[in-house]
């Protein structure tokens, strides 16, 4: 059975298949990029090696979270790992659910290239 | 492909690759028996290393190679039919064109090649190899026993491991318990000894590197119309592997420069009470943490007031100015771009064209080129490295809150801003969009060298220095002007600066 990862960004819900977020980080220090490139807002350190993090809330018409405070999903876009900054992790549940609880199933890839 | 067959072409890969390593050993003991030929060691080992290669070769079913092989061995150990030297040389290379092209087209043998063209001597016998001599190479020695084969990406996960598992200790050392500490205490110390131990393994003695030099210089030399022995010292010096193939390169490079340029014909040599056969000295050593690679020629020496001609044709200095600087000042001269071109300025310099080339090769290892020269007495070109390439020494230094690394490697010194004038400077809370916190006359002034020349970075302060592997950034946040980052103890990304590009 499919299970999705349920988060917030903002007022509105999303989700992801389970199967594509690595890890759930909780919020720790993000390392500033000086003149960053649209959507990153930093880096962390997950397994040896340096994430950018993203934040999706331009694309997705919502306020960013606090970067210092924000969960951070460990997933994939475009074959590399990426942290995707959110407001918080709200539960594990099977896809078919996901359509009642109201939130949408996120196109990543899709968002980044801002189709 | 089918898996058999895959398994042949991936074996078949492995032999290629130790077979080069084998015919560098052939080379050099085929050299030691022309200056005697009585010399029993070095038939022994040639023959050894023969042996060893038909052995292989039959293994992997590379029956041609295995031919030469044994019709090679079958010359070599009867003593009285010993052809000339030149001749053997001759075979050596034909085996070495075979395992070449079995290393670039892996799967098929090669067309056969005649062993008795090859050898250009009649009565050789080359009939095929009876199976015994297709048995397997014999036990490896004791030297092979202690020594591994790895792959330097298996080692790089094993590092990258390692430093997830520093992660994961710092993250169990932020919740203290008083039971965990001692634990804690030993699992770091364990991490720490895991760490260098990785790191040793990526260390290699450094005359892989130089294989088969002994024979390049006789043969170079031979072509130059001049004549020269090579001297290799302190092979057993330990450097990283990565830079192995670099460093052979770079050295090949300087080898060619001393024999065309600095070793004098024979008539010449002898003309100016020096021995006909001309020396060069490659010796390798460690120092500090780094390694030093010199090579060193007996030869005509640099001509100063050329080379200072040239530099003041170039516009590099003024005419006087060149005529009463020192000379290691002078020298660095000769590794700016376009100093020696081809035919115009290498001979009568007495430098080849490229040591530009071999001060990039050197920077982008992180090391640093040197030259000195006496008139009449002789070059050396020295290459200064750092000992372990995958491990980086860097500066922290503070920029407003943040905190940023900058290689070792670039760094002179520090002083108080304002100590230092006329310096290229960059400012970088300016450069990195962080505002300062200490007034302007209290701030710090990293001097750091680069190609173009001396730079200053002006920052708040040094906070520290720490040994780390520097990592890519990812592709989505990429800027030309940093380097990498590194991940410190507690797991805190610092963003290493390109002082090159800055």
């Amino acid at each position: 059975m499919d299970e999705v990862i349920i988060f917030r960004l903002g007022s509105s819900e999303w989700a992801l298949p389970a199967s594509t977020v690595h890890q759930v980080l909780v919020p720790r220090p993000v390392t500033r990029l000086p003149d960053p490139p649209p959507l990153v807002c930093g880096l962390v350190a997950w397994r040896a090696k340096v994430l950018p993090v993203i934040a999706l809330g331009e694309r997705l018409g919502c306020d960013d979270p606090p970067v210092d405070q924000c969960t951070l999903l460990v997933t994939e876009a475009g074959g590399e790992p990426i942290a995707l900054a959110v407001d918080e992790v709200m539960h594990l549940a099977q896809s078919v659910e996901m359509k009642e609880s109201g939130a949408r199933l996120l196109d990543l890839e899709q968002v980044l290239d801002g189709r | 492909m089918g898996d058999d067959q895959d398994r042949l072409a991936h074996r078949r890969a492995t032999f290629a690759r130790d077979t080069r390593r084998r015919l560098a050993t052939l080379s050099d003991s085929l050299l030691a028996l022309e200056q005697d030929p009585t010399d029993r060691p070095a038939l022994d080992e040639a023959l050894r290393a023969l042996h060893t290669l038909k052995g292989n070769a039959g293994l992997v079913g590379l029956e041609t190679l295995a031919a030469t092989a044994h019709a090679l061995e079958g010359v070599l150990s009867d003593p009285s039919t010993l052809p000339p030297l030149a001749l053997l040389l001759r075979g050596l290379d034909a085996l070495s064109a075979m395992v070449a092209q079995v290393a670039e087209m892996v799967g098929q043998d090669g067309p056969p090649i005649p062993v008795v063209e090859v050898l250009g001597s009649p009565g050789i016998d080359v009939s095929p190899a009876p199976a015994s001599a297709l048995a397997p190479a014999s036990t490896p020695g004791k030297a092979q026993l202690s020594q591994i084969s790895a792959s330097v990406h298996h080692l790089d996960s094993l590092l990258e491991l390692i430093e997830e598992l520093n992660l994961a200790h710092s993250e169990l050392a932020q919740a203290p318990r008083e039971m965990l500490e001692r634990h804690l205490a030993r699992q770091r110390r364990l991490l720490h000894e895991l760490h260098d131990t990785v790191l040793e393994i990526r260390l290699l003695p450094v005359d892989r590197a130089f294989e088969g030099f002994e024979r390049l210089v006789r043969d170079l030399a031979e072509s130059l119309g001049c004549q020269a022995v090579l001297a290799i010292e302190g092979s057993e010096t330990e450097i990283d592997r990565s830079a192995l193939d670099p460093v052979r390169e770079l050295v090949i490079h300087l080898l060619r420069n001393g024999l065309a340029h600095g070793i004098e014909p024979p008539q010449e040599r002898e003309a100016a009470g020096k021995p006909a056969t001309g020396t060069i000295r490659l010796a390798a050593r460690q120092e500090g943490e780094g390694v030093v690679i010199e090579v060193a020629d007996d030869g005509r020496g640099l001509d100063r007031q050329r080379v200072a001609e040239r530099a003041a044709a170039l516009g590099l200095c003024a005419g006087e100015e060149a005529a009463t600087m020192p000379d290691d000042q002078l020298w660095t001269f000769l590794s700016q771009p376009g100093f020696s071109t081809h035919g115009s300025v290498d001979r009568v310099a007495g430098r080849g064209v490229g040591l530009n080339a071999v001060r990039q090769g050197v920077e982008s290892l992180r090391g640093q080129l040197e030259i000195a020269s006496q008139a009449g007495q002789g070059t050396t070109v020295r290459l200064r490295l750092p000992a372990m390439m995958a491990l980086e020494s860097v500066v922290l230094v503070g920029v407003g809150p943040e905190t940023y690394a900058v290689p070792e490697a670039f760094v002179d010194r520090a002083c108080p801003a304002g100590e230092v004038a006329h310096l290229p400077t960059v400012d970088l809370s300016k450069r990195l969009q962080v505002a300062g916190e200490i007034p302007a006359s209290e701030r710090t002034l990293i001097l750091c060298h680069r190609s173009e020349g001396a730079v200053g970075l002006l920052a708040d302060g040094v906070v520290g220095r720490e040994t780390a592997v520097i990592k890519p950034l990812p592709r989505r946040a990429r800027r030309l002007d940093l380097l990498g980052a590194i991940v410190t103890g507690a797991g805190q990304v610092v963003l290493v600066l390109d002082v090159e590009r800055l």
